[in-house]
């Protein structure tokens, strides 16, 4: 069982510091994220979860004074020391952001895009990756119409699943969520989660949300931050019933945050 | 996914090269603009003397300086902002709280706009037309006019801007004392803007300082110091475009010096009111 | 008896205040009248210029009649004026300045934006916007001192020798290298067009929302297709918005171009050979004009000018009032 547990990891996260110039936004957080699986981070606003997120594809580095120490091992390979390509890591780790960000372009290019800068495709090969990441993301039925309108005109929820269809249409190896659905209305918002659901075949998935019945729905394992630590890791079921951590206990059952 | 490793190095080798014709535009503009300002500035310091300041322009071949033009300069920036100022803060404020979202409100500002970047020299033709001409000769009036039609817009824009920043709640507030809307306006929301407000006309002082082409058919030229408004008056920005243009050294000398004092003073009121505006915003 | 004594004590203060009218209400309409008429002063001064334009210009268009907008005559003695010599030359000098300025306009943008190190960024961005403050006047005197002899005895003798003897675009580029005319003006606005450009970009790019860069950094985007794919098309009302501005600018600019344009009314199919633009021919000319049908060319001239900017203004704002309802939702 334990062996089995190991084998199935993605990334091993090893005493993980993160600083914003002088203020640590992490602290020596270690945990680990299993392939097929999803992995919830939880915690109030400001506990690090989002920065621990941004730190698995480094777009953290986007900004200066933003600085990580430790290990964050993806496959065995530590990310924090990829000297070279952060582009090819990035897109071996896509990402979803709280608010939907379609590019400036049809919905087709938005996914034909991210296609082009990896492989040559056909024309008839390329419509077929578009369709079944569009497939993938729940989205074909909505949009088979109208491919070549720009993304920006989808509803929010459209616009959400856009994303997601993009991010695995790379076909990554680990697909990084930061709130995925805070942005989108409860009908958008179930289908965006019945669709995590049906990724988490394919992908190691990491969700950030500070919606615990969220988090109690899509997960396997929960990680409960708290100032910049991972106060308690177990898996999902686990974590909701019988807590250890008092810290833990109050906020799932809303005394804090 | 499999990448092409063909496609993934091509399309870095682009992203290098593109992003190094960036950086050679950076270059390239920094390189050119801090070589127009060291010319500037090398002739500019060697041509200054005391003289510059003290005596008026010359005949060719003599020694002289930039007094006459500098007065009226100052003389034609002071009556466009006395004009500008009043008739751009009322029209901003009529655009910021009264016509907030009318549509003559946007046919105003729209035309505003307009006015803010319309040549400056048809600007010029205007005041020729309805001031030089009835009056039957050139003026420090017209002149002055002319800069007004230009600082005018800078100023209702900027007025309008910042009146825009201020809370709503502060208005209301005003109003439910009891005050009335227009005494809420000049107290409160004046008051609260006025920073800004001034930002607006110290930047549009700084636009008119080194306005040229309005001045050439309304203001014209003027060899000697005076102060009488209603004559043709000098300034620093016509005298350079004279004396660059002629063949005396002595001239084009001169010229530079004004040039310096030009830009030089657009400057200085461009990084004021960049700080007033920065101190604003605390 | 306390108590009723308080309430009738607060029911006299009140009624003391209450009967008191706040002061200045008598003014209220007044000065809602003063702001109004303040507004329409803005839309009357542009009116009136108009009308008054028209007006002036109507005797040359009486005299010359459609005529004057395809006739390339310029010749004060005979009184035979056309409107092709300046308006073409406006044309062309002001598109060369675009050509020229706006790929490097974009590139300093981008530059600011997204390459250089992040504390260099404000520094940089205040420097260009100082820069489109200074006055045309001090580019038009460096090209006219500087740029032009240089121009004149390195660069353009150069060109001559090579696209010059290229057959159909050398026409562009033979004569005597003056150093002034049409190129030489272009370039100059060129430069002067770069910072106002740049300003506006900066400040455009600098208002997507980062979420946006960074999803096109996280499916892996190098930095050019980031900037190139994402950035720009995401910002294009803004940009086109600020070009126009600039290209309104250049059209419309006196100073810059008088000092290096030669004032020639004769066409050349040359660049690097003299001509003129319709805010030169009225700089050098107006004051001097003797007759009528002169001084009412030069006018109508001007209202060519202002028709032209006014349309490309028009669109301009079009485009950034988009821009700015996009950015707020």
């Amino acid at each position: 069982m334990n062996a089995e547990v190991t084998n199935n990891t993605k990334i091993e996260v090893k005493n993980l510091d993160f600083y914003y110039g002088d203020a640590r936004a992490l602290k020596d957080v270690s945990i680990s994220f299993k392939d097929r699986m999803v992995t919830a981070l939880i915690g109030p606003s400001g506990c690090g979860k989002s920065t621990l997120l941004r730190t698995l594809n480094r777009i953290c580095d986007l900004y200066p004074g933003h600085r990580a120490t430790g290990q964050i091992l993806l496959e065995g390979e530590n990310i924090l020391d990829y000297s070279g390509d952060l582009t090819s890591l990035r897109a071996k780790v896509g990402m979803v952001f709280q608010k939907p960000t379609p590019f400036p372009m049809s919905i087709y290019e938005n996914i034909a895009f991210p296609l082009r800068m990896y492989t040559k495709l056909l024309q008839a090969e390329m419509d077929e990756e578009v369709e079944r990441a569009l497939r993938g993301a729940a989205l074909w039925d909505e949009v088979k119409d109208k491919l070549h309108r720009s993304g920006l005109g989808l509803s929010g929820g459209q616009q959400q699943r856009l994303c997601i269809a993009r991010a695995i249409a790379i076909r990554p190896e680990v697909l990084l969520l930061d709130e995925p659905a805070s942005a989108l209305d409860p009908i958008s918002t179930a289908q965006v989660e019945e669709l995590i659901w049906e990724l988490r075949r394919d992908y190691c998935i990491v969700i950030v949300t500070h919606n615990m019945q969220q988090a109690a729905r899509v997960s396997d394992f929960v990680g409960f931050m708290y100032v910049g630590e991972l106060v308690e890791y177990d898996a999902t079921a686990t974590m909701f019933s019988s807590p250890k951590e008092r810290r833990t206990q109050d906020y799932i059952t809303g005394r804090f945050g | 996914m499999k990448a092409d490793p063909s496609i993934v190095g091509r399309r870095h080798l682009v992203s290098r090269v593109m992003m190094g014709l960036c950086v050679g535009a950076a270059a390239i503009s920094i390189f050119a603009l801090a070589i127009i300002l060291w010319e500037l500035l090398i002739r500019g310091l060697s041509a200054l003397s005391l003289a510059t300041f003290l005596e008026s322009t010359p005949p060719p071949g003599s020694k002289g300086g930039l007094a006459n033009a500098i007065v009226g300069s100052l003389m034609m920036t002071g009556i466009g902002i006395a004009i500008a100022t009043p008739l751009g803060v009322l029209t901003g404020s009529y655009l910021a709280e009264y016509a907030r979202k009318s549509r003559l409100s946007t046919i105003i500002r729209f035309i505003n706009d307009t006015l803010l970047s319309a040549p400056s020299i048809v600007i010029g033709l205007f005041v020729y037309a309805v001031v030089v001409v009835p009056m039957g000769h050139f003026s420090g009036w017209a002149g002055g006019i002319a800069l007004a039609l230009i600082a005018m817009p800078v100023i209702v824009r900027t007025t309008e801007d910042m009146l825009l920043l201020v809370p709503d709640q502060l208005r209301e507030a005003s109003v439910a004392l009891g005050m009335p809307i227009w005494r809420a306006i000049v107290k409160v929301s004046w008051r609260a803007a006025s920073k800004g407000i001034l930002t607006g006309i110290l930047l549009a002082v700084a636009r008119i300082s080194g306005e040229t082409a309005p001045l050439l058919f309304t203001a014209l030229n003027n060899q000697f110091l005076t102060f009488d408004i209603n004559r043709p008056l000098p300034s620093l920005p016509v005298a350079i475009f004279q004396f660059a243009m002629s063949p005396y050294k002595d001239w084009q000398e001169l010229a530079w010096a004004g040039a310096l004092l030009i830009s030089a003073s657009v400057l200085l009121l461009n990084i004021l009111a960049r700080t007033m505006a920065a101190r604003g915003e605390h | 008896m306390a108590q009723q004594n308080g309430l009738s004590s607060i029911d006299d203060t009140a009624s003391g205040y209450l009967s008191r009218k706040p002061s200045g209400v008598g003014l209220e309409k007044p000065f809602h009248m003063l702001t109004a008429a303040a507004a329409l002063t803005v839309v009357g001064a542009l009116i009136a210029l108009l009308i008054i334009l028209a007006i002036d210009a109507a005797p040359a268009i009486r005299q010359f009649g459609f005529s004057f907008l395809v006739s390339s005559a310029w010749n004060p003695v005979t009184e035979m004026f056309g409107a092709v010599p300046a308006t073409v030359g406006t044309l062309i000098t002001a598109g060369i300045a675009m050509l020229v300025g706006t790929p490097i306009a974009f590139g300093v943008a981008i530059f600011i934006n997204e390459i250089c190190p992040h504390k260099l960024r404000d520094p940089l961005s205040i420097a260009v916007e100082l820069l489109a403050a200074v006055p045309s006047i001090i580019y038009g005197m460096w090209g006219l001192f500087v740029l032009a002899p240089f121009l004149g005895t390195t660069i353009y003798p150069f060109l001559i020798d090579t696209i010059g003897q290229v057959p159909v675009i050398g026409a562009l580029f033979q004569g005597p290298p003056y150093g002034i005319g049409m190129l030489t003006a272009g370039l100059i606005l060129a430069i002067m067009v770069l910072p106002f450009i740049a300003s506006v970009s900066i400040r455009v790019l600098s208002g997507v929302p980062a979420v946006l860069r960074e999803a096109a950094y996280g499916i892996g985007s190098t930095p050019w297709e980031v900037a190139r794919y994402v950035l720009l098309p995401h910002c294009r009302k803004g940009l086109i918005g600020g070009v126009m501005l600039g290209l309104g600018r250049a059209l419309g600019e006196t100073m810059a171009v008088t000092f290096v344009i030669g004032n020639s009314h004769k066409i050349a199919a040359s660049l690097l050979q003299p001509g003129t633009t319709i805010s030169a021919t009225l700089a050098n000319e107006f004051t001097e004009a003797t007759g009528d049908i002169y001084l009412s060319s030069l006018v109508a001239l001007g209202l060519i000018l202002f028709v032209i900017t006014f349309i490309v203004l028009l669109f301009a704002q079009m485009m950034l009032s988009q821009a700015n309802r996009k950015e707020a939702k």
